[in-house]
């Protein structure tokens, strides 16, 4: 590990934070998924779709080197574009929307969290730039 | 689901993952009373889980089950995640994990609930 490990220090908490959204939204995709897909399947397969970017965001900050790093920047920006499109859409067509998904109302039944993580994660990201040639 | 060990660990968890992220502000990483009382919260909560699973077993369950398993399991599981994850950063952001795990450990106990009484 160099010193611009994304995986240490704030990192690491990043990476709890994205383990346990994707843990959260996949579980609550699944359920609703199976039990009650036909009430909203548009809402259920964003919640889908967001619990796979956390898992994939996951991945990247456990790699840590710049494969990793390249990853969950990729992630980090969809899902802040995510959580700001589906929030806007959530209160301008709300009949779109009859059940709540992670990104809803930018994340307001989750606290507000899956706005503050790809917020915090790029700031992260930018800090720790990366490998640079005389860091090798 | 068993309702006063449930309000227990809502204020339990409350109050020590405010402690938790208390020393993570002050750049401290975790003491060894948080340390127990976070040992000692991952396994009320697991005390919690076989209850309500016994319960779940014994016919006694909430409207939605489906919902109420997946915060069990996950409120089962994020304590003992927490903890090893806060001892992988041994700094003051390894006090922000174990703090973070808590208060949500709060809110999941907290949904069980509600789900729990529907």
């Amino acid at each position: 590990m160099t010193r611009s490990a994304i995986n240490t220090g704030p990192g690491r908490v990043l990476l709890f934070l994205y383990a346990l959204f994707a843990v959260a939204a996949g579980a609550r995709a699944g359920v609703q998924i199976a039990t009650k897909f036909s009430e909203a399947p548009v809402a259920y397969l964003l919640s889908a779709f967001a619990a796979v970017v956390y898992l994939v965001a996951t991945v990247g900050f456990v790699r840590g080197d710049h494969g990793g790093r390249r990853l969950a920047m990729a992630c980090l920006l969809i899902e802040l574009a995510g959580v700001l499109v589906v929030g806007t859409l959530s209160l301008v067509l709300t009949s779109a929307f009859p059940d709540e998904t992670v990104w809803s109302q930018y994340g307001r039944g989750y606290g507000f969290v899956p706005l503050a993580l790809p917020v915090l994660g790029l700031l992260w990201l930018r800090a720790k730039p990366g490998d640079t040639p005389a860091d090798k | 689901m068993w309702t006063p060990l449930a309000f227990a660990i809502i204020l339990g968890s409350v109050g020590l993952g405010v402690w938790c992220l208390a020393s993570g502000a002050r750049g401290r990483y975790l003491n060894q009373p948080q340390y127990s009382g976070l040992l000692v919260l991952a396994a009320i909560v697991l005390v919690q889980s076989v209850v309500a699973a016994v319960r779940l077993v014994a016919g006694d369950r909430p409207s939605d089950v489906a919902t109420f398993v997946g915060y069990l399991l996950t409120a089962a599981l994020l304590m003992p995640a927490g903890v090893w994850m806060a001892r992988a950063e041994p700094t003051r952001w390894g006090s922000v994990i174990a703090g973070a795990a808590a208060l949500v450990v709060a809110v999941l106990t907290l949904r069980c609930l509600q789900v729990w009484s529907r």
